[in-house]
């Protein structure tokens, strides 16, 4: 009767032990490739911002040349077509102006790129011939204008959301 | 006997909080994966804005070339403001139209027209055995009225028809080239006969210079200011009393004889030039009309750009 009261432990401490060892290498995996995936993830949205700045940087630099071959009387307006999201989050543009600390001749600013999740900041610098605005503060990331606004005494680059 | 049944509704939670951590951690990853896709992709259309910029200037630049060869080919072959205006404007038409179909192709549309038309005229008198005097046989006449600027002036004179005397200073009947400043000033060029063809040039000031006799005909170049290449006077180019717009005007033109050329910036005729009484196509002088510029307006828009500006055609002048 004494042998009928351990029949059947061995299966219990068996699934135990299966629940154990898979309980184990679940949060393992977990907790070693949760920082990895999240590291990937922002490399990629960090390269993807640097991409978006330099395709940026670029329509800048090609509204600046179309502008000096247009003169004062022309008109000349480029959109530049980026996503609204990057890595699902949204992210924001802003226009800082550098040309204070640059001795080189022209006007000299950074593009930055700001992504909230994960929150990566990326600056690309662009010099131009003319002096460059954004409409405001702060930019939407999206398709965005550029465009030459021609002042009494000057002409100058504005960019904004369309 | 071991109760096996108490626990057996919670059988494989731990595998499913498993699965759903892993399925969190393959998404997170698959969205990496496609933000880098996308960002690659994004890479390669960036050339995109470049295309059309290139596009854009190369239809400029097109412009400024077919247009620059067009006006000097209307130049050789036409010589009448009005001829070359409405040539000129037919021809940047043609061409705007087939641009146009050719930038089709490439997504963009484009379109050239002509604003306006900067002239130069050539006054010529080659009927060497008539005087100076204009179509309608007047002696005092306006030959250039406000020009900004005269590029050439050549005469060649001869003695035959020239006053006899030995001093013209006095506004008297010889010939007389008058040019008049901005401010009223007023440089004259005198040729008479004193001996051989004579030539005095009274400044703005009032001072006076003279050269010759130089024989029986001198070649004045009035621009360069020479007496037969060689003796040289102040020219009302040079005169600080003289300033443009400048207006040439001939006195006692029925005294002197000879040829001449001169050629001056401007459309110097208010309409055609066989309306004007001062100017025929025989023997009385003649103007013949170039085109020194044209101001063209161009547009072209692509689905990212639009690009529009007045560009100035100067014939025989590009900047590749």
């Amino acid at each position: 009767m004494r042998q009928m009261d351990d029949r059947a432990v061995s299966t219990s401490v068996s699934y135990v032990l299966v629940l154990g060892i898979v309980a184990l290498l679940s949060s393992g995996l977990v907790v070693g490739f949760a920082p990895v995936v999240t590291d990937q993830q922002q490399e990629t949205v960090r390269s993807t911002m640097a991409v978006f700045g330099n395709d940026i940087a670029g329509s800048v630099d090609s509204v600046d040349r179309l502008v000096t071959k247009a003169g004062a009387n022309g008109t000349v307006e480029l959109s530049t077509r980026l996503p609204d999201r990057v890595g699902g989050s949204p992210y924001e543009i802003e226009l800082i102006n550098r040309t204070a600390e640059n001795g080189y001749p022209g006007y000299h600013y950074d593009i930055e790129l700001r992504s909230a999740d994960p929150e990566t900041t990326v600056r690309v610098r662009v010099r131009s011939r003319y002096p460059l605005e954004s409409e405001s503060n702060v930019l939407d990331g999206g398709t965005l204008q550029i465009e030459v606004v021609h002042e009494e005494s000057r002409s100058k680059l504005v960019i904004r959301n369309v | 006997m071991a109760d096996l049944t108490v626990n057996s509704d919670d059988r494989g939670q731990l595998i499913i909080v498993a699965a759903i951590g892993l399925a969190i951690l393959l998404t997170l990853m698959t969205v990496a994966l496609n933000t880098a896709v996308y960002g690659e992709i994004h890479v390669a259309q960036t050339d995109d804005s470049l295309n059309e910029e290139r596009s854009a200037l190369q239809y400029h630049h097109s412009l400024e070339r077919g247009g620059g060869g067009l006006i000097a080919s209307l130049n050789r072959e036409h010589d009448r403001y009005e001829t070359l205006n409405s040539e000129l404007e037919g021809a940047v038409v043609t061409w705007s139209n087939l641009s146009r179909s050719e930038q089709l192709r490439e997504g963009a549309t484009t379109n050239a027209t002509l604003e306006s038309v900067t002239y130069e005229s050539r006054i010529v008198h080659r009927n060497e055995s008539r005087t100076f005097v204009d179509r309608s046989e007047n002696t005092d006449w306006n030959v250039a009225a406000n020009v900004s600027d005269v590029r050439g002036f050549e005469a060649n004179v001869t003695e035959t028809d020239l006053v006899d005397t030995s001093d013209c200073t006095d506004n008297g009947s010889c010939f007389r080239l008058e040019v008049e400043g901005a401010e009223g000033n007023t440089w004259r060029l005198f040729v008479y006969d004193d001996g051989g063809v004579t030539v005095t040039v009274e400044l703005a000031s009032g001072a006076n210079e003279t050269y010759g006799p130089s024989g029986t005909s001198a070649k004045l170049n009035v621009t360069d200011g020479t007496v037969d290449g060689s003796e040289t006077f102040t020219t009302f180019l040079e005169d600080d009393g003289s300033e443009a717009p400048y207006t040439l005007r001939y006195a006692n033109a029925d005294t002197v004889s000879g040829t001449y050329e001169l050629t001056v910036d401007g459309k110097i005729v208010d309409g055609g030039i066989d309306d004007d009484e001062r100017y025929g196509v025989a023997d009385a002088p003649r103007i013949e009309a170039r085109i020194t510029a044209a101001a063209v307006r161009l547009r072209y828009r692509s689905p990212d750009l639009r690009y529009e500006t007045e560009t100035e055609i100067i014939p025989g002048e590009t900047d590749g």
